[in-house]
């Protein structure tokens, strides 16, 4: 069964990049563009990980960790923060949220793809049979 | 202040290297680019960075980015997407060295515009800084200001 991650981020750069590093496994991607589409996904889907920015309009990353942590079916839903904002209240915060890890933008590619194997097996795909 | 978070930028996210240069003519290089703006807010001080980058490049990076066959389909919103992105993880990186020296603020989310390049002067009594990176035969512009707050 492939491994189900949710990527919550107002930047659709940001969403496109963790496509193309995740196209090589066996994995469904679901996306939103801030914390309120990203929470009514997360309720409805239950992804095995949540890759989530902080600073996104209409609802921060902060705000969707919390709410989530609040509902029963989403408290234990493993999230690995990815955002530019290396402020250590908010660190201290998210700490306190029991999120899983916390990458700083700009990030390299072999790191986030680590930090996600490390919560989520990603099997790769089998690679596509010759053209006849 | 920004120039590693400036280079580490171009390296991690558009594989690149960009290079600082004090050698540049403004008439020889594109005029419109996309504008990235990130507000800093905080107790001590508050600032600006406004990262700058001529449409074509901006443009060729989109493309590759969301995966587009033809650069014509590279839309402004996929442009503005991509410098807000790009003025925000630098935005994060001068906000952490401002930390380092005692000072903390908040991100405000960027604002993004397409604009014809100018050199920013400083207000009040701001302090400035612009420098300028070549980054495959493209001329970027990266400006900080930060002012502090006397009470």
């Amino acid at each position: 069964m492939s491994a189900k991650i949710l990527s919550v981020d107002d930047s659709r750069m940001v969403r496109s990049v963790i496509s193309r590093l995740l196209k090589p496994f066996e994995v469904e991607l679901l996306e939103a563009e801030n914390g309120e589409i990203g929470l009514a996904i997360a309720t409805e889907k239950l992804p095995n990980v949540i890759i989530l920015d902080y600073n996104m309009p209409v609802m921060d990353g902060v705000t969707m960790l919390t709410k989530m942590r609040e509902n029963e079916s989403t408290k234990s839903i493993p999230v690995i923060m990815l955002t530019a904002d290396a402020n250590p209240q908010i660190i201290a915060t998210v700490a306190r949220l029991g999120v899983k890890d916390y990458i700083t933008k700009p990030f390299k590619d072999a790191d986030l793809i680590a930090k996600i194997g490390r919560t989520v097996q990603l099997v790769p795909r089998p690679a596509a049979p010759p053209a006849a | 202040m920004a120039a590693l978070a400036m280079a580490e930028v171009l390296d991690t996210q558009l594989h690149l290297p960009g290079v600082e240069t004090e050698k540049y003519s403004l008439a020889d290089h594109d005029t419109l680019c996309v504008k990235g703006h990130v507000a800093m807010h905080g107790p001590q001080f508050t600032g600006d960075i406004f990262l700058e980058i001529p449409v074509p490049f901006v443009r060729s990076a989109a493309q590759q980015i969301f995966g587009f066959e033809n650069p014509a389909d590279v839309q402004d919103a996929d442009l503005k997407d991509v410098v807000g992105e790009l003025s925000n993880m630098i935005g994060g990186r001068v906000a952490a060295e401002l930390l380092a020296e005692g000072l903390t603020c908040t991100l405000v989310p960027p604002d993004k515009s397409i604009v014809t390049r100018v050199k920013h002067e400083a207000k009040d009594s701001a302090e400035l800084s612009q420098t300028y990176w070549l980054c495959d035969g493209n001329l970027i512009s990266l400006t900080v200001q930060k002012k502090l707050i006397t009470s």
